[in-house]
């Protein structure tokens, strides 16, 4: 959902299935994954060269959509790997009974300790912090809280937590900020909010056009303006309440009959060709300590706050209803 | 008829009620899950079906006021010009893929829209100003036509009366014009009202957020964005319940003659300068209106970049709603003869009325919870993932069906009427009489029928919603998912196509005036 | 009628409609015409309708040659029609409408030359490519006539035939109906309210008169 810093829609990729070789794995991700400036082509390349198979990518829209996707088809689906879903979306995954332990032993890597990762059915390939981006030409001085910015009059696009990873990730953020307050907060929200978008892309690129003064993304969103476009125009606003991680997940599904291949991916994933991919092309951390990064991806390094991924599998529901009835007046 | 044919027509019947009753017993909790009541305490709920309702009696009320100015100068003001063609240009606008329109509108009014900077500040597009202006658009056409119909059945002897009684202005109008108006107008509202109520693709892309949803929209968002089918199912009963309701106190309005305005030309009362001079403003603004954002496409598409316009799937994706729009029409087809094919055989009234009424009944279900409810009845048993599009096919079969019937009957009526003896007496082969003599007489009306189902199957929204997938996209989808993605140029350029297939396929299948 | 050609034997043929009845008991000869005559409402087109299988009969028969035809479906009963109105489909060029009436829709060379003949000795072999709509009504009379007569079967009935042609037309029409009646031995029931006609082609008259008349 972030690599596509231009404005975007992945077409196309999703509809050429090859049918030739002999093993053949199907990936389930979202668009801006596999779009062509995303990583999703150059991780295939490079997984195909070590795996005499076809990697496939079958996308949807986004992060939520994937998921009702892959609970709609279940036992029927074609996917051998999911990859996408992040953490606040692990447990109704997991519940739902589709997806599988990949059975990997994580101590081989070096992954970074601030993840505590020890899960058996999901790996994680990359993390970042949501974050609300500004125009460095049109803001001077940005807001530096939450609070701040819910009392402030600018302008805001963010995404339906109901659809999108992002916009469920400030619900996230919101519900921890403020607790039993969050009816309110989110009806000041609304005060200054230009419009709920379906997904990521939509809202980025309404920012970039100059519809509002911020826009809901991640820390290192900035990163892509200053690598790809050697530009610092735009930055994330650091809030002092700190920020909702989110981090992004790949497993094997349940029904997979391509196991062991679906497991070398998921290794693959976890390598240090793959882990370098991934940061200048979905604009997001690695989940190695062992990366060299380009110096913008290291100026921020906000707090984490947030609720373990089984509180937000119960609160989930509660907090969708407190929001659209905050929102909708 | 042929045999096949008299088997045909009970088996399709059967179809068309079983189609329902699925659906019906699917929204009565039949399988799993039953309809989520709790939704009645939360304000959200309210404040959508609040939106809903608003918004319809808005557009339906702006829709009529607006039509009658229009109307009256088209039927009355012999000096108009381009009047034939602008009532064709209003049975297009009615028909049209709301996808088309909302790319041009968003063209116009949209944030960097051409019209936006004459706005004022404080415009706002998206919300209940874009949904009103999508739906005056779409079903201003529609009323304006019914009431130019309206005005020109005044016979010529109640003008030449007025006129030697020495009527003036409004108390002419009060004695000649509005006693036939009266009868139409609430028919005209109920039957926008109920439209815009039902409208899914303008408020799903002008509403802009959770604060100006629609129940369709929001039974679409339970489904899809969180599936929630207990919650989809309580939204899908709301939906049902109110549209049955008005659908049974509208149908007691009145008939509704449009399609067909009567080209009644004789002598009528001389208007005072004013007035005509108010008609023709009126006339030339109902032009810009239902032109201009159709028009703005032309310039915005002329600003794609050629290089990044996904050429490729715009192809793929036109194929495929191509071909969808034709199997939808031709079931349409075969439906509507195999259902008159039962209606003819039949002679009992009492038979008639209940063919009549199964043909019929779709109109009040709408499409969003018809389809809303065969979705979760067959979801423990197959796989919607890969037999969406037989779906797809059917529900806009059944959504136009009742549209189809109620065009066709008078026909198949005066079709009988006329030649029943004779065609016993001639001793056709069942076959050669359906097709030879049958056919071709239903021909011109089912031209029209079938090219305005073909055009609105091809701008179809909701049931594509449902059922539909990210790789098979249709044109409107795809249209939709670039002015998503701010892609406003391409989003013209397919708009454009879209229309242009619209107008292509009308134009063919519009019955030639030679014969009749 | 000359026992050793078949004809058409109406024996004890009992008609009720509404509030009227009739019983028939006639025979003509092939060859032949029978002029069917009346007051207006008398009952002359329940009489076609009935031999045409329209309308029901209570009881009595209708017999061709041998075979008894009152039971027989529409479809097979030997019998062309020439109705009052809607004699042509509107929507249909005047060439199909005629071919309609021959098997398959598709005459014999040796049919169409028969229909060529009539269409041009009966005045109208211009109209062989308009739609019936632009036809006069005359026209349009001589047209159904000239089908209902080439068509391949043995009984005909005209319901008031030449009720729209002048007075030159009705004599040709007539004459020829007469000559096509003899050449391929039809049995030919008109209904008419002329006297002349009867008089100038039919062989026999039939007066039509109903039974009773009981005030429903």
């Amino acid at each position: 959902m972030k690599s596509s810093l231009r404005l975007l829609s992945a077409l196309g990729l999703s509809l050429c299935f090859t049918t030739l070789s002999a093993k053949e794995l199907t990936v389930y991700t979202y668009s801006s994954f596999t779009s062509s400036w995303g990583p999703g082509p150059q991780l295939k390349t490079l997984f195909e060269a070590q795996c005499d198979c076809t990697l496939n990518y079958v996308s949807s829209d986004d992060g939520v959509s994937l998921l009702n996707r892959l609970r709609l088809e279940g036992a029927s689906t074609r996917a051998d790997v999911v990859l996408g879903l992040d953490d606040a979306l692990m447990e109704q995954t997991r519940s739902l009974g589709l997806v599988q332990p990949h059975q990997l032993d994580l101590s081989n890597w070096p992954l970074n300790p601030d993840l505590a990762w020890t899960d058996t059915d999901f790996i994680p390939f990359d993390y970042g912090y949501f974050a609300f981006i500004y125009d460095t030409h049109k803001i001077e001085t940005p807001v530096d809280s939450l609070e701040a910015l819910l009392n402030s009059d600018a302008s805001i696009i963010y995404q339906d937590p109901r659809t999108s990873t992002p916009g469920q990730g400030l619900m996230l953020w919101m519900q921890k900020v403020y607790g039993e307050d969050v009816h309110q907060a989110w009806q000041r929200l609304a005060r200054n909010t230009v419009t709920v978008t379906k997904g990521w892309s939509e809202a980025y690129g309404m920012f970039l056009q100059g519809e509002a003064d911020y826009v809901l993304s991640y820390t290192t969103s900035p990163a892509y303006h200053v690598v790809a476009e050697e530009s610092d125009q735009y930055q994330a606003a650091l809030f002092t309440e700190g920020h909702v991680a989110q981090i992004e997940l790949a497993a094997v599904t349940a029904p997979s009959n391509q196991v062991e291949l679906a497991q070398a991916f998921l290794q693959f994933l976890l390598s240090e060709e793959a882990q370098t991919v991934i940061p200048t092309t979905n604009w997001m951390l690695p989940v190695r300590t062992d990366i060299e990064l380009p110096e913008v991806f290291l100026q921020t390094k906000p707090q984490r706050i947030g609720f373990s991924p089984e509180e937000t599998e119960a609160g989930r529901e509660t907090w969708l209803r407190t929001w659209r009835n905050a929102v909708s007046r | 008829m042929p045999r096949l044919d008299q088997l045909l027509g009970p088996l399709l019947l059967s179809f068309l009620l079983a189609v329902s009753v699925v659906a019906f017993l699917a929204l009565m909790g039949w399988g799993r899950s039953a309809a989520d009541m709790s939704l009645l305490s939360e304000p959200w709920f309210w404040q959508v079906l609040q939106f809903s309702l608003v918004q319809a009696l808005l557009s339906s009320v702006l829709s009529v006021l607006l039509a009658i100015p229009v109307a009256r100068a088209l039927a009355l003001d012999t000096g108009l010009v381009a009047k034939a063609w602008f009532l064709r240009w209003c049975l297009l606008c009615f028909v049209m893929p709301s996808l088309v329109l909302i790319t041009g509108l968003v063209a116009l009014f949209g944030r960097s829209g051409y019209l936006t900077p004459w706005l004022g500040e404080h415009w706002r597009f998206y919300g209940l100003n874009g949904i009103l202006l999508a739906h005056v658009f779409l079903n201003l056409p529609f009323a304006i036509r019914v009431f130019c119909h309206r005005w020109q059945m005044i016979p010529e002897t109640a003008w030449k009366l007025s006129s030697q009684l020495g009527f003036r202005g409004w108390q002419a109008f009060w004695l000649v014009e509005w006693p036939v108006l009266r009868g139409v107008i609430p028919a005209v509202a109920g039957f926008i009202f109920l439209l815009c109520f039902n409208s899914f693709a303008v408020v799903l892309a002008l509403g802009g957020g959770p604060s100006a949803s629609t129940l369709e929209v929001a039974i679409y968002q339970a489904l899809k964005y969180q599936f929630n089918p207990a919650e989809a199912l309580f939204l899908a009963w709301t939906q049902l319940l109110i549209v049955g309701v008005l659908y049974l106190l509208f149908r007691r309005l009145g008939k509704l003659e449009w399609l067909s305005p009567a080209q009644h030309t004789g002598w009528r009362s001389s208007q005072s300068a004013a007035v005509i001079l108010t008609g023709r403003c009126a006339y030339g603004m109902a032009i810009l209106f239902l032109v201009l954002p159709i028009l703005t496409l032309v310039p915005a598409a002329m600003r794609v970049n050629l290089e990044t316009f996904p050429w490729g799937e715009l192809m793929q994706v036109t194929l495929r709603s191509l071909g969808f729009a034709s199997l939808a029409s031709l079931c349409l087809l075969i439906c509507v003869v195999g259902v008159f094919s039962v209606w003819r055989q039949s002679t009992s009234e009492r038979v008639r009325g209940v063919i009549e009424a199964i043909a019929l009944h779709h109109l009040m279900i709408p499409g969003m919870v018809l389809s809303v409810g065969i979705y979760l009845f067959f979801l423990p048993y197959l796989s919607w993932h890969e037999w969406g599009w037989v779906a797809i096919i059917l529900l806009n079969t059944l959504v136009a069906l009742p549209f189809a019937f109620t065009q066709l009957k008078p026909a198949v009526f005066e079709y009988d009427q006329q030649y029943r003896r004779l065609v016993s007496d001639l001793k056709l082969g069942a076959w050669r009489h359906f097709y030879c003599v049958y056919l071709s007489y239903l021909r011109p009306t089912l031209q029209r029928v079938l090219g305005m189902s073909f055009v609105l199957a091809l701008g179809d929204m909701a049931i594509f919603s449902i059922f539909g997938r990210d790789e098979w996209r249709t044109l409107p989808w795809l249209i939709y998912s670039l002015a998503g993605s701010y892609r406003m140029a391409d989003a013209a350029l397919a708009a454009l196509l879209l229309m242009g297939i619209s107008m292509l396929v009308l134009r063919v299948l519009e019955p030639s005036h030679e014969s009749k | 009628m000359s026992p050793n050609k078949v004809g058409l034997d109406v024996r004890g043929l009992h008609i009720r409609r509404e509030s009227l009845s009739w019983c028939y008991d006639f025979q003509i000869a092939s060859g032949q015409i029978l002029a069917v005559m009346g007051e207006s409402g008398c009952g002359k087109s329940t009489l076609l309708d009935t031999l045409g299988g329209f309308y029901p009969a209570d009881q009595g028969q209708i017999i061709l040659g041998k075979q008894c035809i009152q039971t027989l479906d529409i479809r097979l009963r030997p019998v062309s029609t020439l109705f009052q109105q809607y004699n042509l489909f509107e929507h249909l060029s005047v060439e199909q409408n005629l071919k309609l009436g021959f098997s398959k829709a598709s005459p014999t060379a040796i049919q169409w030359q028969q229909v060529e003949q009539a269409l041009a000795l009966l005045g109208v072999q211009e109209q062989l490519k308009r739609k019936p709509s632009l036809l006069s009504g005359g026209q349009r009379q001589r047209i159904a006539l000239i089908r209902v007569m080439l068509r391949e079967q043995p009984i005909v009935l005209l319901d008031e035939p030449f009720s729209a042609l002048d007075a030159q037309t009705r004599k040709l029409c007539g004459n020829w109906v007469k000559q096509i009646c003899q050449e391929q031995q039809k049995i030919v029931l008109m209904v008419t309210h002329e006297a002349m006609d009867a008089e100038a082609w039919a062989d026999q008259t039939l007066w039509v008169q109903p039974l009773q008349r009981t005030d429903a």
